[in-house]
């Protein structure tokens, strides 16, 4: 029983810290595509002062 | 990436040293018994709570104070460079909104942790001992902080007022650490002014796990620092896109 408390306080901590490496190197990745991405739009753009009129 | 995924590994390495220690090198206590294991990474993660919420009060601090142009008349502020960062008032504050988020995380595995340790020893899974009242002020105090941050549009106005926010909240981590002598309660003190209170291998594997804890906080800070960095890089693109199509608009019409 009291194994059983120990094990599952380790497990709260070091599976929360695995899980919020994960989630934050993800989110990380994410976001670098999505900047990417966006920036790509962005310069794909014709610039601001030209115009087919 | 592939620095960040070799500090990760490394980081697990070092954890899995800290987890022998824990589990299998340090011996059980007396009383206790092996639930004393507990206390290695409870402790690390109150001593990773502090100190992350004392980040919060010091960036918050000092975006305040260079937000304000105090210090811009005692020192000449380079305006390129890595150095560029520390006389950047918005460095600070998402260094201070970072830590803020990391501080929560490390409070919850405190009174997740200490709530399990409790049922084990005292026999009850909660008790509004001096200690873990502070401790749960200090967490609620944590969310008012992300919370009263993200209520607030204007993102001058949110940094200013999270910043004094932090700051006062803050005095709740010298108050968790001095409830323990002051109110006597069922928490037992385990770091006296004479030192650690308790055998030299328990001492060395406590000391391993602050250290590699305190490693995985930078880690995790630094992280969180740059998801924060990417999101307000990510908005501002997106709103140089929109001025951009507004202008394409207007010209075409």
């Amino acid at each position: 029983m009291m194994l059983s408390y120990l094990f599952g306080a380790a497990a709260v901590v070091w599976m929360g810290m695995l899980l919020c490496v994960i989630v934050l190197l993800q989110r990380q990745r994410r976001l670098a595509l999505e900047m990417q991405e966006v920036r790509r739009m962005l310069a794909d753009m014709p610039p601001a002062n030209s115009s087919d009129h | 990436m592939k620095w960040r995924i070799a500090a990760v590994v490394t980081l697990c390495i070092a954890g899995l040293f800290s987890f022998y220690l824990d589990f299998i090198w340090s011996p059980p206590e007396a009383q206790m018994g092996n639930v004393v294991r507990i206390m290695y990474f409870h402790i690390a993660s109150a001593v990773d709570a502090f100190l992350a919420f004392g980040v919060v009060a010091v960036a918050g601090f000092l975006m305040l104070v260079l937000r304000f142009r105090r210090l811009n008349s005692f020192v000449a502020r380079p305006r390129t460079g890595v150095f560029a960062l520390v006389f950047d008032p918005w460095a600070w504050d998402r260094l201070a909104l970072s830590s803020a988020q990391i501080a929560l995380v490390f409070t919850s595995f405190v009174l997740i942790s200490g709530s399990i340790w409790g049922a084990a020893v005292w026999n009850t899974w909660w008790t509004w001992d001096p200690t873990l009242t502070t401790t749960l002020i200090l967490w609620f105090l944590n969310v008012g902080y992300l919370l009263l941050r993200s209520s607030i549009a204007d993102r001058g106005r949110a940094a200013t007022v999270s910043a004094v926010f932090g700051i006062v909240a803050a005095l709740d981590v010298p108050l968790i650490h001095e409830s323990v002598t002051w109110w006597k309660g069922l928490h037992p003190e385990v770091i006296t002014d004479a030192g650690f209170n308790m055998p030299p291998s328990m001492v060395i594997t406590l000391l391993i796990s602050f250290g590699v804890f305190l490693c995985v906080y930078a880690l995790f800070v630094y992280l969180a620092y740059m998801v924060n960095w990417q999101r307000s890089e990510l908005r501002s693109i997106r709103l140089a896109v929109r001025d951009r199509l507004a202008q394409m608009d207007q010209a075409s019409h």
